[in-house]
């Protein structure tokens, strides 16, 4: 059994590393904080863009739109998000393992990898997979042209051909303790979805009073709007920032998911190291009651002998 | 009117009393005056110039739309920044950036205009920025 002297030094040892995984949990939660700032300060534009859509892509722009073709998928592009730093519990082996699940399951289509995060990226890379282009280090904060970035990568094998499908991995944020990976598929978009998109929008709540109340969309409904160059010019124009803001929109939500991961992952170290702690003093508190009881021992045996 | 300019990143902001926008359409500058039709315009990389009671105020802008509808303005723009919330060493960057791509020959590329594309909203923020 180990000594006492031992057993104190790794309750010193273990009470240390709690310190640090606290002062994670902390920074985690601090960082938190300021990922749900910058979505909820997105919604403002979000919306007034999803309203502007509603009303020129809903049935007029159809389906002629270059990002609207459908067509047979012989190549897919994924987008994957993971964090650049772990310490998050399952966070990017989640996104890691649906990225793979993914593209087994189309085998038979040409790949194209993007990947966000240095985590996902060297775990990928040991599996052999090829990279076509990665993003690293561009979190806390998220930058709008990173999202542009991403953009013109992914309209380019779209519209090129070299992809018939443009699909996003991420993790979905809920709350702290709800987060889900789920796929998304970015290109090409039917303007149904846009409709969906819009409902589901309607149904959150502004923070600052820009929410779209059904009244001013009727009264915007029935306006004659002039159009300045040209309806067909401001269509496309709307469909490249709706596409733009989507993937803004998915890269603050994994954001916010890595931190709410984090948090998670070092409470839990925190509270192990807590029952680790008392495990060990109770282990410390016998060790030491036996060495007493032994030495007494020792003492009442010496004294036996002397006589 | 009423002014509403917001960005992914931010509402920029809000204000009552403002009494003439110029925007940076498409095909050059349109003024808003009170009593406007119902407009929805396309912006491109230039200058948001606004007129309060009180006050005038600059910002350049890298693009994005504009909406008119019963005297409100709403500008959902990609970004949007006053004078003296331009990080002038960065746009200086983007500057020589941009400028270093264009020196080779116009390829036709999607880069090349891209890069074009860099060098405008750089320029245009340097402007706005120093000019203020």
């Amino acid at each position: 059994m180990a000594s006492f002297r031992e057993i104190k030094r790794r309750i010193g040892g273990v009470k240390n590393i709690q310190q640090i995984t606290r002062a994670m949990k902390m920074v985690a939660a601090a960082r938190l904080r300021r990922a749900e700032e910058a979505i909820l300060a997105l919604r403002p534009y979000s919306s007034r863009l999803d309203s502007l859509c509603a009303r020129f892509l809903g049935d007029a722009i159809g389906s002629e739109h270059a990002f609207m073709n459908e067509r047979p998928v012989k190549g897919v592009a994924v987008l994957s998000i993971c964090s650049d730093r772990g310490l998050c519990g399952a966070y990017n082996n989640r996104i890691v393992d649906a990225t793979q699940g993914l593209l087994r399951g189309r085998a038979d289509q040409r790949h194209f990898l993007l990947f966000v995060g240095h985590r996902g990226v060297s775990r990928l890379a040991r599996a052999g997979r090829h990279m076509h282009r990665t993003y690293e280090d561009i979190f806390d904060p998220v930058h709008f042209t990173t999202a542009q970035a991403i953009r013109h990568e992914v309209e380019d094998l779209f519209l090129s051909g070299q992809v018939d499908e443009v699909l996003v991995v991420f993790t979905e944020f809920f709350s702290l303790l709800r987060q889900h990976v789920v796929t998304r598929r970015l290109l090409p978009c039917p303007p149904e979805r846009h409709r969906q998109e819009l409902a589901d929008h309607y149904g959150r709540e502004l923070p600052d009073g820009l929410h779209v109340e059904p009244a001013e969309m009727d009264r915007a409904a029935e306006q004659v709007y002039i159009y300045e160059p040209d309806y067909e010019t401001i269509g496309d124009h709307l469909l490249e920032y709706n596409l733009t803001v989507q993937i803004y929109r998915t890269l603050l939500e994994a954001q916010a998911s890595e931190h709410g991961a984090r948090m998670m992952a070092m409470d839990n170290a925190t509270q192990n190291a807590e029952e680790m702690v008392e495990e060990l003093t109770l282990l410390m508190n016998r060790v030491r009651q036996e060495d007493i009881t032994r030495e007494i021992l020792d003492v009442v045996g010496g004294a036996e002998a002397v006589k | 009117m009423h002014l509403t300019i917001v960005t992914p990143e931010r509402t920029v902001m809000a204000s009552e009393n403002v009494e003439h926008v110029l925007l940076p359409a498409e095909n050059g500058e349109l003024g808003i005056l009170p009593g406007h039709v119902a407009m929805a315009c396309s912006l491109q990389v230039g200058r948001i110039r606004v007129d309060m009671a009180d006050e005038f105020i600059e910002l350049a802008t890298s693009g994005g739309f504009a909406e008119v509808l019963d005297d409100r303005i709403i500008i959902a723009a990609e970004t949007a920044e006053k004078a003296g919330e331009i990080d002038l060493e960065r746009a200086d960057r983007a500057r020589d950036r941009a400028q270093e791509k264009l020196r080779g020959r116009d390829d036709g590329t999607i880069d090349h205009a891209r890069a074009q594309g860099a060098l405008r909203r750089a320029l245009n923020r340097l402007g706005v920025a120093t000019e203020a």
